[in-house]
């Protein structure tokens, strides 16, 4: 079989997604924890901001002129090359930079007693605004890797839809960790029991569609994830792990939650969701020319 | 507060990105300008070495770049991937830097003064115990025209070079049935052919033919590969036969049956220009003259007359003789009869079975042939089967059965551009192109006593070295060749290697041989020389000087071949050195140019003066561009205004040189010399080249993509053996009991029970190969399989053979 | 409008390595430098042979210059650019190696210089160069079959044009909507 893509390394893209997922979808729930009036969401928010950060270094350690990085944004923003219409890695560059900053001043606002700051944290735009740019970064790095023509078993609508659903798992699970209200409990258990079937029909869904549907070496991806040598890592971290384990752990704690259970499921799922996204990444194949 | 510690980070923040900003795009500016405008250009024509053929080249450097360009207004334009990768042989971290000599079993650098006068030392030593004969040297194409001087200056016979695992057999037929010599003399005139066929032929080399056959290919030219493997030109438009290895002389001579039963011949060139009208005695030999009595040694039966005549005055010579008339001569019967006799043998199912092609497809292809007066070219490469004489008779004659000898679009001769060489046959001695008489060596030489007809076969110098017959070998300089990657019995050559008193290697890279050398020197590349000599594979006459376009590189302590032959000739006898005008003065070697180029200079005066042209115009088209076109081809010469060389003047179909070397006068289709396989785990293993294939381009870093040390095997050998792509697998030579390791790669490039490996590339094994390139190593050299008969009398070493697969 | 494109006859190719090797010795000065984006030599033409149909086929594959090139379209900065010639070149200064471009090529055509951490691809340098002056790009000069051609298929007096006009040619994964003007000839 045609040989798998080396160009983006799965082991420092893979986690920049889960990070910047992570990142995104964990602004959305901090917004809405906000407005469930949860205090004490210190913790929480210096680790959305962390995320970020360490998405960003993730994703400059996979670049191959690091060097160039600052020269060259600054010169392509200045005369006028800056692709922000036309490239999705420039909608990301300024997403990322915007949500870091976003996530800064919240990490800043519950640290520092600032009332200038809390005042423009609090304000209702300014959850919105941390909300909408939260749900593009998820949404970005979707688009990212399925608007590239090069590899077919990227190129499908799926991917962006998955990223979602399983950046807000992640997400769930991270509020589950940091977040000890019943009420929020029993929300974070009910929702991510249903993400998580949304997703696992999402990530079935994706290696099914390649390998009936897809071109050849769509087809090659979606073999060595389902059959091939990225069948353990698939099966066993994406699926056994990341989804059925929370997923079954979720069904039974619908009534009843048990707090080491739920603290299991959640730190499962955030793995399978890193493992997922290093597997797909890996698991990309250039269409044969001929 | 807040406000202004705000405006102030904002306003240093603007600032350092703007600023920065200024100095990204000053930067950028500047490094485009840099780009864009290139500082000069150098152009040097070069006459390419990356193989033997010689091609026309331009080396350039342009804007600090360097790289090679064909030239396309020479007579035999380059190019292929070779020397596109000189530069890389040129820096390469594997070039022989200086010279080594063998201490114990570990090599040691030396100075060039001690190496130089130890080698001259016991040369002389040598020479006083053994005689001079005891010396051989061999040679490739590098330096052949210098080396015969050094070869008179030591005084032996013994000059021997690659061509018995090459075109000694193709050479031997050119000979037999053209009078013609080594494969440049005759060739097809590519641009004007009509419908080619390529007989284990790939062309890859010379990369003007390809160029040439281009322009015909633009026409709508056909072309037919027939050859085991599907060699790189069958990737386009050709048609590719895939045959069984060793029957190329059943599918030519079906070839004939079909040609000769359908009337599809040209009767008035045979029996114009061929030997086919010719009478023959039962006994076989000719029927003479004074037998029948006419005048001359040969006779034809003329229809007009109804009586006999000498060959060259019949008027109509009748191609078959009349019951009445075979009376009147003895019963002799006339070369057609046989040859017709000897065709009808291998109607095309008899041919179809032995060589595995279908017989409606040699049927089509002999038809398609003789209607469009197509050319079969005549061999370059021809040390396969063992049997390969024959082969390469048939082909040129199935070329004079169309009638398309050196005419437009036909097998041409090419004109001689009379480039003379260094040293010649003078009375009873030899004598310098500079006009210095050098006595003739009193022995024979090893080979040409074995073998009458070969070009060299440099087994016979191994078997003198192992036994001491006919006479002892003691000497060995080794200029520019590989003989562990070119010869066949590797292993008996490595035995005789270790055997001799001196052996000296003359060379740029470490191929197998320089282990079992006691002198390792380093030569200049093609790139540091200045050369002047023949274009090789164009019709025209031409000249052409390759000039010097680098020095070696820093570390590359690397010396002109000439010149180290002539300093070890002046430091072992300098009186001989001062007969031919060389002394201590030259032991600079950026002297020596000065002495070598008079050699140069009187062979162009002698061609200047034989064609009445300048010799100041010669050198001047030398100097400029690179070459000189003498003399254009004419069409229709020979044999129509000259005869041939052969004994009857004519084409001889019946070989009357292979008779008086008691060979066949008749080609035949006849087993190979080395075992055929017989059971399903035993293949064929061939082997040949591509123009990704030379001993020095192995080498090189692109040659590690760009070469190939697989062995193929088909797909439906793969799938019954069990075998697959990028298995290893094990080889065992039938004949010899070798056995190698190496990788298969599973490929519809070979046909069934058939087996493929590149010569020259794989299986390195020299000691000095490391890092890097320990991949060398990897793959096969065919040479270690082979049976190590040599074909009678033509000389020529099959380098095929048979070989049992094991999967493991 | 200027459109400079490439032809390629695969019915003529003798698979030589001319092209392939000169890419390298002209732009990448014969550097040793491995290729590891295509476990190759440092050039910007690669093979692929079929080895398994009824017969052996080649192809030389190479950057096509899109016209509707994917590379352009995802690079972040404008680095990669298809110029006002037709075609796409690369501005270094403006590349940050995120190689977005890379995956974006259906075509595989570009290769990761380690030295440089450019993602490199035909057009180089001092092909460039030689293209400015009037002169065929290395691979077209070098190639002995006549199996290469350059030039503006805008002009129809131009080789490449007059050659397209005689000959049947395809292009390569044409479906994928990136205009390729990389012309593979086939047969007359």
């Amino acid at each position: 079989m045609t040989a798998f893509q080396e160009i983006w390394d799965p082991l420092l893209i893979g986690p920049f997604l889960w990070l910047a997922g992570m990142a995104g979808m964990g602004a959305v729930a901090y917004v809405l924890l906000r407005q469930a009036k949860v205090d004490n969401l210190k913790t929480f928010s210096w680790v959305l901001f962390i995320s970020i950060v360490a998405a960003l270094v993730f994703v400059v350690a996979d670049l191959s002129r690091p060097w160039n990085l600052v020269n060259a944004l600054t010169t392509s923003f200045f005369t006028g090359k800056f692709g922000l219409f036309r490239s999705w890695m420039a909608v990301g560059i300024v997403l990322l930079s915007v949500a870091a900053l976003l996530l800064f001043l919240v990490a800043l606002r519950h640290t520092v007693n600032i009332k200038m700051l809390s005042a423009v944290v609090d304000a209702g735009w300014f959850g919105v605004l941390l909300a909408a740019v939260g749900l593009l970064v998820t949404i970005y790095s979707g688009f990212l890797i399925a608007a590239a023509p090069g590899v077919p078993f990227w190129n499908t609508a799926l991917i962006p839809v998955l990223w979602l659903l399983s950046a807000s798992v992640c997400a769930l699970a991270l509020t589950e960790l940091l977040i000890h209200r019943d009420d929020v409990a029993k929300f974070t258990v009910r929702a991510g029991t249903a993400l998580e079937v949304a997703e696992l029909i999402a990530v079935l869904a994706l290696v099914n569609l390649a390998i009936y549907g897809g071109t050849t070496a769509a087809r090659s991806s979606g073999w060595a994830l389902v059959y091939g040598p990225l069948a353990p890592a698939f099966w066993g971290g994406v699926v056994a792990v990341g989804i059925l384990t929370p997923l079954a752990i979720g069904l039974v704690s619908w009534r009843r939650e048990i707090r080491l259970l739920l603290t299991v499921a959640a730190i499962l799922a955030l793995i399978g969701a890193l493992i997922l996204r290093i597997v797909v990444l890996q698991a990309g194949v250039f269409e044969p020319v001929v | 507060m807040e406000l202004q510690r705000r405006e102030f980070l904002k306003l240093v923040g603007t600032a350092a990105v703007v600023s920065s900003a200024f100095g990204v795009v000053h930067v950028a500016t500047a490094s485009q300008q840099a780009a864009t405008s290139p500082s000069g250009e150098r152009v040097v024509p070069v006459m390419c070495g990356a193989c033997g053929a010689g091609c026309g080249l331009l080396f350039v450097e342009r804007g600090g770049r360097r790289y090679l360009l064909p030239n396309l207004e020479h007579p035999q334009p380059g190019m292929c991937g070779r020397p596109a990768s000189a530069l890389q042989m040129w820096s390469h971290p594997l070039r022989l830097k200086k010279p080594l000599k063998k201490v114990g079993d570990k090599f040691v650098e030396v100075d060039w003064d001690t190496a130089l006068n130890e080698i001259a030392a016991k040369l002389k030593e040598v020479v006083e115990r053994y005689g001079p004969e005891s010396v051989v040297i061999t040679r490739h194409d590098v330096h052949s025209w210098f080396l015969p001087l050094f070869q008179y200056l030591v005084g032996t016979p013994n000059l021997i070079g690659h061509e018995g695992t090459c075109h000694s057999a193709s050479t031997a037929a050119r000979t037999a049935v053209l009078g013609a010599g080594g494969p440049p003399i005759v060739d097809p005139d590519y641009e004007n052919v009509s419908y080619l066929v390529l007989v284990g032929r790939n062309l890859d080399a010379a990369m003007g033919h390809v160029r040439r056959l281009a322009a015909a290919r633009g026409r709508g030219v056909k072309i037919v590969v027939v050859d085991p493997r599907s060699p790189n030109i069958a990737f386009g438009s050709v048609e590719w036969v895939p045959i069984i290895p060793g029957t190329d002389a059943a599918f030519l001579m079906a070839m004939a049956y079909v040609i000769i039963n359908e009337g599809l011949y040209d009767a008035d060139f045979v029996k114009r220009y061929t030997n086919a009208p010719m009478l023959v005695k039962l006994d076989g030999t000719p029927l003479g003259g004074k037998e029948v009595g006419v005048e001359g040694g040969y006779v034809a039966w003329d229809a007009v007359d109804n009586a006999p005549a000498p060959l060259d005055k019949a008027k109509d010579p009748v191609l078959v003789l009349s019951e009445e008339a075979r009376q009147r001569v003895g019963g002799a019967r006339t070369v057609w009869e046989l040859f017709v006799e000897r065709v009808s043998k291998y109607p095309p199912d008899v041919a179809a079975k032995i060589t595995g092609v279908p017989a409606d497809t040699i049927v089509r292809i002999a038809r398609e042939f003789a209607t469009a007066r197509g050319v079969i070219e005549d061999g370059w490469y021809a040390a396969k089967n063992g049997n390969d004489f024959d082969t390469y008779r048939l082909i040129l004659i199935l070329n004079a059965l169309v009638g398309n000898i050196d005419k437009r679009g036909g097998l041409c001769f090419q004109e001689s551009a009379g480039f003379p060489n260094v040293c010649d046959p003078v009375g009873p001695d030899f004598v310098t192109v500079t006009g210095v008489k050098l006595p003739a060596p009193k022995a024979k030489r090893l080979d040409k006593l074995l073998y009458p007809l070969n070009v060299s076969t440099f087994d016979a110098v191994y078997e003198a070295i192992l036994t001491g017959q006919p006479y002892p070998v003691k000497a060995l300089f080794i200029v520019g060749t590989s003989p562990l990657q070119r010869d066949a019995r590797y292993q008996m050559a490595v035995e005789a290697l270790k055997r001799l008193d001196l052996v000296v290697a003359i060379d740029i890279f470490p191929h197998d041989h320089i282990d079992y050398a006691h002198y390792v020197l380093p030569d200049l590349m093609f790139l540091e020389r200045e050369e002047v000599a023949t274009v090789r594979w164009t019709l025209h006459a031409a000249l052409q000087k390759s000039h010097k376009a680098l020095d070696p590189p820093p570390g590359v302590d690397a010396r002109h071949g000439p010149w180290i032959l002539m300093e070890i000739i002046r430091r072992a006898w300098p009186d001989r050195a001062k007969a031919v005008g060389y002394d201590e003065r030259y032991a600079d070697p950026h002297k020596f140019e000065e002495w070598e180029r008079q050699f140069a200079e009187a062979a162009l005066k002698k061609v200047a003066d034989r064609l009445k042209m300048s010799v100041d115009d010669l050198k001047k088209a030398l100097e400029e561009k690179g070459f000189v076109v003498l003399k254009k081809k004419s069409y229709g010469v020979r044999p129509y205004k000259t005869k041939l060389g052969t004994p009857t003047g004519r084409v001889e179909i019946y070989s009357i040189t292979a008779l008086k070397n008691k060979l066949d006068p008749l080609p035949d289709h006849r087993e190979p010399l080395y075992t055929r396989p017989k059971a399903p785990d035993e293949f064929y293993l061939v082997n040949g080249k591509d123009n990704v294939v030379s001993s020095h381009f192995a080498f090189t870093p692109n040659a590690k993509y760009l070469g190939d040390r697989t062995v193929w095997m088909n797909l439906k050998d793969a799938e019954r053996l069990g075998v697959k792509d990028g298995d290893e697998v094990e080889l065992e030579a039938i004949d010899n009991g070798f056995k190698a390791r190496a990788r298969v790669r599973v490929t519809n490039r070979v046909r069934e029970g058939v087996l493929f490996a590149y010569a020259f590339i794989g299986g390195r094994r020299s000691s000095l190969i490391t890092g890097q390139f320990a991949y060398l190593r990897d793959g096969v050299n065919p040479q270690w399989f082979t049976t190590g008969k040599i074909e009678p009398v033509v000389g020529s070493a099959p380098t095929n053979s048979t070989v049992r697969v094991r999967r493991l | 409008m200027t459109r400079l494109a490439h032809l390629w006859d695969q019915s003529r190719c003798v698979a030589c390595g001319a092209c392939i090797a000169a890419c390298n010795a002209a732009n990448y000065h014969s550097t040793d430098m491995t290729n590891k984006t295509w476990g190759w030599l440092a050039s910007n033409i690669r093979r692929v042979e079929v080895l398994r149909g009824h017969r052996p086929l080649l192809y030389l594959i190479q950057c096509q210059h899109c016209e509707a090139a994917p590379c352009v379209a995802v690079c972040p900065t404008g680095a990669s650019y298809k110029d006002a010639d037709g075609l796409v070149k690369i501005k270094p200064e403006l590349c940050i190696g995120c190689k977005y471009c890379m995956v974006a090529c259906p075509y595989n055509a570009r290769w990761l210089d380690e030295e440089t951490g450019l993602p490199r691809k035909c057009m180089e340098d001092e092909c460039l160069s030689r293209v400015k002056a009037g002169l065929d790009p290395v691979c077209v000069a070098v190639c002995p079959a006549d199996a290469r051609a350059f030039g503006d298929v805008d002009d129809p007096n131009s080789e490449i044009s007059r050659r397209l006009a005689s000959s049947r040619y395809v292009r390569l994964l044409e479906n994928k909507g990136t205009e390729p003007k990389y012309f593979v000839v086939v047969g007359p």
